[in-house]
């Protein structure tokens, strides 16, 4: 019997059907390993009327799974950080996971970013934070070993991740004292895949060798190479306080004695001084402490001026500015240095006033 | 022929493959047999359409199909008959189920490294104690039985697609 050998029709049916299976196919973590030499050989059996004849083999071929380079840099945090200034030791938590089918190295670095650059779904302002390092987790997660990553080492570069696993990767920083309230400063990691300590690059512009294990990057190569990034940043909160300074002369030994209602400010007048404080920030401020220096040439300061106290705090609670600090408050008579501590904080959008009274000498 | 016939055959078969290097030095005058490997790849015509073409299997990753495409040829002076073909899939591939042809022939499927085979919906595993029909995934061979002869000079093809797990 002749056999019948060519039907392209049902070949072409055979196609669009295995390209289906294809699309539908996510078993990623099962994927066949890079470099794996995969061989088929046929053997066929025969008799001459019926008398067998033994097996023929064909010949084998053997093509080598090539390597898909494939990966993601997501967010572990759900919105932007919130700090505060002086915050030291703050971070930022990216996930790096190789959906490649091959262990990769990957190259990290980080840039703040600019003024008006988008981070998350709103845009950065720009703020730089100092110190900053890249910190990886010494295991990836589920891998038995440590999953968080410390500060302290600043490391560049995941070393060995295998397929279908996932790595910590922090970026530390410390906040600077001069952010401003609702600053948002923002960091972008950029992951470069690599092996062997270089970069991978994308052999897809390259003849095909099935005897070679050839880089063929799933996403766009930026430049030659395999880079993804991502950003996230910092939502600061800071208490803005303002201070503004009066005086007010009470009395003095000649208006004051004759009946007058408008003292002036001359030897043996009483003057208050009043130090307003306004938290313009959007978080309470603790521990605030105020300092004013009194020129003790000119002016001595008056005791026994509220209660028996000499500092009004506002809000009815006084203290007395002398060497001893424990209510807070301290006076020095020889530098006319005064400070004194609020005993509570001063919320968002409040104003406190504190008071104290000298005499001109 | 008989079921009985088909397990003595395939018992032989096993048998056989194990003297593969001297069975095709002795054979090679009767029957020329190849096996190509071909990747299929999804193209996107200028008019939108979505077509598939086959190209060399040089680069191939995960989730890729490759077609094997296993000709072979009567070169011998005689007629031959009971020609059987049987194809182990290697275990980085998975048999896309549907894909394998063979005009003219038996197409039968083992599930355990070529031990026993059957048709596609008569062949069973045993899964967690129970069994079940062997679905693609489970094959690990592939055999082709020509129901006639493969006269002198004729040639016979056998195909089949897997993909790249």
């Amino acid at each position: 019997m002749k056999t019948v050998i060519r039907r392209p029709g049902l070949l072409v049916k055979l196609g669009l059907f295995a390209g289906l299976l294809v699309t539908g196919q996510a078993a990623i973590a099962q994927d066949t390993a890079a470099d794996t030499d995969v061989t088929n050989q046929a053997f066929v059996s025969f008799s001459i009327g019926t008398v067998m004849q033994g097996t023929v083999p064909s010949n084998e071929v053997t093509f080598k799974v090539d390597r898909r380079v494939d990966f993601d840099v997501s967010l572990e945090a759900a919105a932007l950080k919130p700090i505060v200034p002086n915050e030291p030791g703050v971070f930022l938590e990216f996930l790096v996971t190789n959906e490649s089918n091959d262990t990769l190295d990957f190259d990290l670095a980080q840039a703040a970013l600019n003024n008006g650059d988008s981070v998350r779904s709103t845009t950065s302002t720009g703020e730089t934070l100092d110190a900053v390092s890249i910190e990886v987790a010494p295991d990836f997660i589920g891998g038995g070993g440590t999953e968080t990553p410390s500060r302290g080492a600043n490391i560049n570069a995941i070393t060995g991740l295998p397929a279908g696993e996932t790595i910590r990767v922090y970026i530390y920083a410390d906040a600077p004292a001069s952010l401003p309230d609702a600053a948002i400063p923002a960091i972008r990691l950029s992951v470069t895949a690599a092996l062997g300590g270089s970069p991978l690059v994308d052999n897809s512009g390259d003849a095909d060798d099935p005897a070679v294990v050839q880089n063929v990057f799933v996403n766009a190569p930026v430049g030659n190479n395999a880079i993804l990034s991502n950003e996230d940043g910092f939502t600061v909160s800071a208490a803005t306080v303002a201070a503004v300074k009066r005086s007010e002369v009470l009395s003095d030994p000649v208006t004051t004695a004759t009946g007058g209602s408008n003292p002036k400010a001359i030897p043996l007048a009483v003057v208050e001084y009043s130090i307003e404080l306004t938290n313009n920030g959007s978080v309470p401020a603790d521990s605030i402490v105020i300092t004013d220096t009194l020129d003790v040439a000119s002016v001595e300061l008056l005791n026994n001026t509220y209660g028996s106290d000499n500092v009004d705090l506002g809000g009815g609670a006084t203290c007395v500015a002398d060497t001893v600090a424990t209510d807070g408050c301290t006076f020095d008579t020889g530098t006319g240095a005064l400070s004194v501590t609020l005993p509570v904080s001063l919320g968002a959008g409040a104003t406190v006033t504190v008071r104290f009274q000298v005499r001109i000498l | 022929m008989s079921e009985t016939g088909n397990m003595m055959k395939a018992s032989l078969l096993v048998s056989l493959l194990l003297l593969v290097a001297s069975a095709a030095a002795q054979e090679a005058n009767y029957l020329d047999v190849k096996t190509t490997v071909q990747k299929e790849e999804l193209v996107t015509t200028d008019s939108g359409e979505r077509q598939t073409r086959l190209v060399a299997a040089d680069t191939v990753l995960p989730g890729d199909t490759v077609v094997y495409t296993i000709t072979f040829t009567n070169v011998g002076g005689e007629a031959a008959d009971d020609v059987v073909v049987t194809n182990p899939i290697d275990a980085s591939l998975t048999y896309v189920d549907g894909s394998v042809f063979g005009a003219g022939m038996r197409i039968e499927f083992s599930a355990d490294n070529g031990q026993t085979f059957a048709a596609r919906d008569a062949l069973t595993v045993v899964d967690n104690g129970a069994e079940r029909t062997a679905a693609a995934a489970d094959y690990t061979h592939i055999r082709w039985t020509m129901e006639g002869t493969l006269d002198v000079g004729s040639t016979g093809v056998a195909r089949f697609s897997a993909t790249v797990d």
